[in-house]
């Protein structure tokens, strides 16, 4: 039996950043495969959109922006890019039941007579009704309108047809359809409703019915379509007047329920008013007009709360201005580097930042209480006060920010404001905007030239059905062919590319701190997936990175800070080159260790790797200092320089620099010397983690969030030293997946041992990524 | 009456067991200050005793009763025609009332352009909700699709007589003057509208065209229409389908309107509402201690809930209130 015909989903967008991920989410998530996914901008000039198409990495999934033309050119334009048989039209605010490709494909593939499938639908978020489309006969399809855009068609259809009408104000689909209709191509309605329709307030379809553009429309859709009435006669008038009753008898009912409604609020209000008079001081607003006032207010804990959060942006030189300058006085902020010696920080009014020198700040903090007006300008004059990687913290307080949110679903008034703000002086892929639960609006950004900024993705209500369960991080090391291995570190070049297409294809690779945040916020994308590499070899920046960036899939780098400036290999790669290495060796060691020295013959391959053996176990709980004089004396011992081999050497400052400068690749601590940190003393555990970090943020300029314990071994008490000094995550080499509840100090990964994309395959299956699916059966109630 | 005896316009005012309103819409026709009219009242056979009381017992300077047996509405009409002497026809339904400028300044226009067979008025609508209806066209296919003329147009005779007067051969639910349009502009006569409020028509519940009428109903006239009109309907057919579709447009926005605000805003505030209510009932009056305590945690969850913050508009107008009558107690204690 040949395979079925391949489906390309096509998905326009213009300014619907806030659904588009959920639409290619539910393309992803179909029980029958699309294989193309073109995800088309029609240059969108929000914000938030071109954030989230800047961000947007979805396994075969093709970005494309064109310049803006409109609904029908971006659709002509983006089923031009495909060639697949059957075509999907999906609007960027509706989803698919994941069952959609494969019902409505079944029917085009049963029925070589149809032209097109479509089905009914379920409408979600501004509304809860299920419509199916009337009719797929002309008359029927001019009198009652159509099927919707999101059916699918075959690709001859298309080609007959000649796409959507770019002249026509709104119902290019009705247009569109119509033609289909009168060249004779059949089409088929299933019950089931398995597209979503999103209903809102600025959707295309709520600006389609508005009298001027629906009257336009309707007029050259009548004048193109006359034989659809000439054939119809006045059969036509009938049907639309019964349609006109249908709707009537609708709004009569919606009418009724409305006023049903606002009676019963009436009712309600009288009842509160009543009840509230005995507790109207508990629900008292929260009033902050005054210094006191704020010093007491739950609204200053909730500042306070919000910038703790984001505390890895604040750190060196600090300012801190406020619209209301009596706010700044009490307001505790923590500190990225909070136990720097001299903390510089300047706090003063919002207008008062002519005396910011020019790229001396690491973050500006605007605290806005009373008043929106005037963060342009503020934001103006704080940008070029700001050095490479400096960033900006907005947070508004105020009654038009705390308390604007009006609309359910749409960011708020304040929000979108904020946006459009930070817009002006950063690139969209350089900060964001959130609310908190307390109702504060916080904008970030960063100066480019430090890393990708963490971005938190917090939850939103979506369409109906499970989300994502865990995402996955997966741990390598080496990407090279090398001989001994004896750890197992290496996976060969060509292996590790197979692993990286793999991914592109089939997973959503996240940077890792993306991924943590976007799974505490329960917000991960289906098979999301982060690529982590350990000790930061040579090859790291000349094979894996060059691999990675090609494919685009981001990864951290977790490096340890030990002889930064001086080429050298990693201690056990030091000992194995001594023991192993097939260097002319003494037939006996003697080494004058204590409390227990080491004397052992070491004549056959096989006594060396029992030394080796013994020798690691002894260094691996060793102080660095004891491990540097060991393995002199051991070195001396055998004859053997220990000057650095190019393809068995770590990176130094500078190519370290040089990696983090690469798209998409970011780097973390793996401690200072590599030590078993567990059985260290608490002070050495500090110190190991602290000067690591340390050490990379002032040769990288940038933050460092993430921190791969050595050895992968953790306590609690060692996580608590971690996120203390502090580090936003912390990761292990306990196979799990990360979700909501895990603790971000001790997240889970997966190590990978080499073999090729289907061993990769095999090990994410077996680790039990789940696809996040819609589906019909789980509607809201 | 002019000097030859006949008036320039006739009232003809059928009347079936209406006779409640009948008087009231003789004087507002004796109230008019064009004075050159006649009234001619039928009695359409009531069957209402106070009707034939009422009619028997008319005494009114320029108005005839007639009497005929229960012959609908469109047959009562022709019959008053037939004795009535007007160059001009105005048919007024028994509870209507005319504005006192109303025959004044649609006769103005009849006499003033030979080439207008009827003219119309704009609508004031009273009762339940206050709106004028406002006609700016009578073109052909808008006339197809709409009944946009009055009842009471005054229309020209021999127009009149021209089309065999009102269709008693089909019954039309009331919409016989509709269809006496139509036939009046089929055979070539025209209408026109004159762009003043000069009409008021009792408010019933809906739109005037579309909710004024059991849907069956209309159904039912807008065959006949068809049916009757075949020709005309197909000649106009895009003109008349996108008249249709002036309406379907609005519908279709209205439903979508009421449908979001349904679901967005008035669905939510009310379970929130309804939350809150309970909430309050629950708690202790006066509370103190760990009453109170639990009762503030309650409202900062609240306060940090969505549907708080959806209702935030609402609460600042209650707000607002709540202060001012703190206010005033404050002013009062002190």
């Amino acid at each position: 039996m040949p395979a079925a015909p391949a489906i390309a989903v096509v998905i326009p967008c213009y300014e619907l950043g806030r659904t588009l991920e959920e639409a290619v989410d539910s393309v992803l998530a179909q029980t029958r495969p699309a294989a193309e996914i073109v995800v088309v901008d029609d240059g969108s000039e929000d914000v938030l959109t071109r954030q989230v198409l800047a961000r947007l990495r979805r396994p075969r999934t093709r970005v494309v922006g064109l310049p803006h033309g409109g609904v029908a050119v971006t659709r002509n334009q983006g089923v031009a890019l495909t060639q697949a048989p059957y075509v999907v039209l999906l609007d960027a605010d509706d989803v698919l039941a994941d069952r959609y490709l494969e019902r409505l494909g079944a029917r085009l593939d049963a029925e070589p007579s149809l032209g097109f499938v479509s089905c009914a639908v379920q409408a979600f978020e501004g509304g809860r009704y299920v419509w199916k489309p009337p009719s797929t006969t002309p008359l029927g399809t001019l009198t009652r309108g159509s099927v919707h855009v999101s059916s699918m068609f075959r690709r001859g259809l298309w080609d007959a047809v000649g796409g959507f009408d770019p002249e026509l104000p709104a119902y290019e689909d009705l247009d569109f359809w119509l033609h289909a209709l009168r060249l004779g191509f059949r089409g088929e309605v299933l019950d089931e409703p398995l597209l979503f329709y999103r209903v809102r307030a600025g959707s295309r379809y709520r600006r389609g019915v508005e009298a001027g553009t629906y009257r336009q429309a309707m007029a050259r859709i009548v004048e193109r379509h006359r034989a659809v009435l000439d054939a119809g006669g006045v059969e036509v008038l009938a049907e639309k007047e019964a349609f006109l009753l249908e709707l009537t008898r609708y709004h009569a009912t919606l009418r009724a329920r409305h006023d049903a409604l606002q009676a019963e609020l009436a009712r309600l209000d009288g009842e509160i008013a009543a009840a509230r008079g005995t507790l109207a001081d508990v629900d008292a607003p929260p009033v902050v007009e005054t210094a006191v006032a704020w010093r007491d207010s739950s609204l200053r804990r909730a500042v306070e709360t919000a910038l703790a959060e984001r505390r890895w942006l604040v750190r060196g030189r600090v300012a801190l201005l406020a619209d209301r300058p009596w706010a700044l006085d009490p307001l505790g902020v923590a500190r990225w580097d909070e136990d720097a010696p001299a903390i510089a920080e300047e706090r003063g009014a919002l207008g008062d930042t002519v005396r910011l020198a020019p790229v001396s700040l690491d973050c500006a903090i605007v605290l806005l209480l009373a008043t929106v007006e005037g963060l342009d300008d503020a934001l103006a004059r704080v940008r070029p006060a700001l050095k490479p990687g400096g960033a900006v913290v907005v947070i508004a307080a105020t009654p038009a920010g705390a308390r604007v949110a009006e609309a359910q679903h749409e960011p708020s008034a304040a929000e979108t404001w904020l946006r459009a703000a930070l817009g002006r002086i950063f690139p969209p892929e350089a900060f964001d905007v959130e609310t908190t639960a307390s109702g504060i609006v916080i904008a970030y950004g960063r100066v480019p030239g430090g890393a990708a900024l963490p971005r938190v993705q917090f939850a939103r209500r979506t369409a109906p059905g499970a989300r994502a369960a865990g995402g996955l991080i997966l741990g390598y090391h080496r990407v090279a062919a090398l001989d001994p291995d004896t750890h197992r570190l290496c996976i060969a070049p060509d292996d590790f590319r197979a692993h990286v297409r793999y991914l592109r294809e089939h997973c959503t690779p996240m940077p890792l701190v993306d991924l943590v945040m976007a799974a505490r916020a329960d917000a991960l994308p289906p098979r999301a997936v982060a690529v982590t590499l350990d000790d930061g070899y040579l090859d790291a920046l000349t094979t894996a990175a060059p691999i990675l960036a090609e494919a685009g899939v981001p990864a951290t780098f977790f490096v340890n800070t030990e002889r930064l400036t001086e080429p050298h290999e990693a201690w056990h790669d030091e000992l194995e080159r001594l023991l192993l290495g097939g260097a002319a060796l003494p037939p006996r060691l003697e080494l004058p260790l204590s409390p227990e020295p080491v004397r052992r013959d070491v004549r056959t391959p096989g006594e060396r790797r029992d030394a080796h053996a013994v020798l690691h176990a002894r260094l691996v709980g060793a102080t660095p200092g004891e491990r540097e004089e060991i393995l002199a004396a051991l070195a001396r011992w055998a004859g053997v320089s220990l000057t650095a081999r190019p393809e068995r050497r770590v990176l130094v400052a500078d190519e370290i620099v040089a990696l983090s400068r690469l798209p998409g690749c970011d780097i973390g601590s793996h401690s200072e010397h590599h030590l078993l940190l567990p059985y260290q003393p608490e002070a050495l555990q500090r110190s190991e983690l602290r000067r690591a970090k340390e050490r990379l943020e002032t040769l990288l300029d940038r933050a460092v969030l993430s921190l791969a314990y050595p050895f992968g071994q953790h306590s609690a008490e060692l996580a608590e030293v971690a996120r203390r000094i502090p580090h936003l995550l912390a990761v292990t080499v306990e196979p799990a997946l990360v979700t909501a509840a895990t603790d971000p100090m001790r997240l889970p990964r997966i190590e990978v041992a080499g073999g090729d994309g289907a061993a990769l395959a095999t090990t994410i299956e077996q680790a039990g990524i789940p696809l996040r699916t819609w589906s019909a059966d789980s509607t809201p109630a | 009456m002019s000097a030859a005896g006949r008036p320039a316009v006739s009232v003809i005012i059928p009347c079936y067991n209406l006779g409640r309103y009948v008087e009231e819409a003789i004087d507002s026709v004796l109230a008019q200050t064009f004075r050159d009219v006649e009234i001619v009242v039928v009695n359409d056979g009531s069957t209402d005793p106070h009707t034939n009381q009422v009619l028997a017992g008319l005494r009114r300077p320029r108005t005839t009763v007639l009497e005929t047996e229960n012959r609908g509405l469109p047959a009562a009409r022709n019959h008053a025609i037939a004795h009535a002497g007007g160059r001009y026809i105005c048919a007024l339904d028994a509870d209507d009332r005319l504005h006192p400028e109303f025959l004044a300044k649609t006769v103005a226009v009849l006499e003033r352009d030979p080439t207008v067979a009827f003219a119309s008025t704009w609508i004031q609508c009273f009762g339940t909700e206050e709106w004028i209806w406002r006609q700016e066209r009578c073109d052909f296919p808008t006339l197809l699709a709409e009944c946009v003329v009055l009842t009471a147009s005054p229309v020209r005779r021999q127009a009149l007589e021209a089309v065999g007067g009102y269709d008693s051969e089909r019954y039309l639910y009331g919409s016989e003057d509709w269809d006496l349009w139509i036939s009046l502009v089929e055979r070539g006569f025209r209408g026109a509208i004159v762009p003043e409020v000069l009409f008021y028509y009792r408010q019933r519940e809906g739109s005037m065209r579309r909710l004024g009428s059991a849907p069956e109903t209309r159904m039912r006239v807008w065959r006949t229409l068809l049916d009757k009109h075949r020709a005309s309907y197909e000649r106009h057919l895009p003109d008349v389908l996108l008249r249709l579709e002036e309406d379907c447009g609005r519908l279709l926005h209205d439903n979508a309107r009421l449908e979001l605000e349904l679901e967005t805003r008035l669905a939510p505030l009310v379970a929130q509402r309804t939350a809150e209510r309970d909430r309050l009932r629950a708690a202790p009056a006066g509370g103190g201690g760990d009453a109170l305590a639990a009762a503030r945690a309650e409202v900062a969850a609240l306060r940090g809930s969505w549907s708080w913050k959806v209702t935030a508009p609402l609460r600042r107008g209650y707000d607002g209130w709540l202060a001012v009558r703190r206010r005033l107690g404050a002013r009062d204690a002190g």
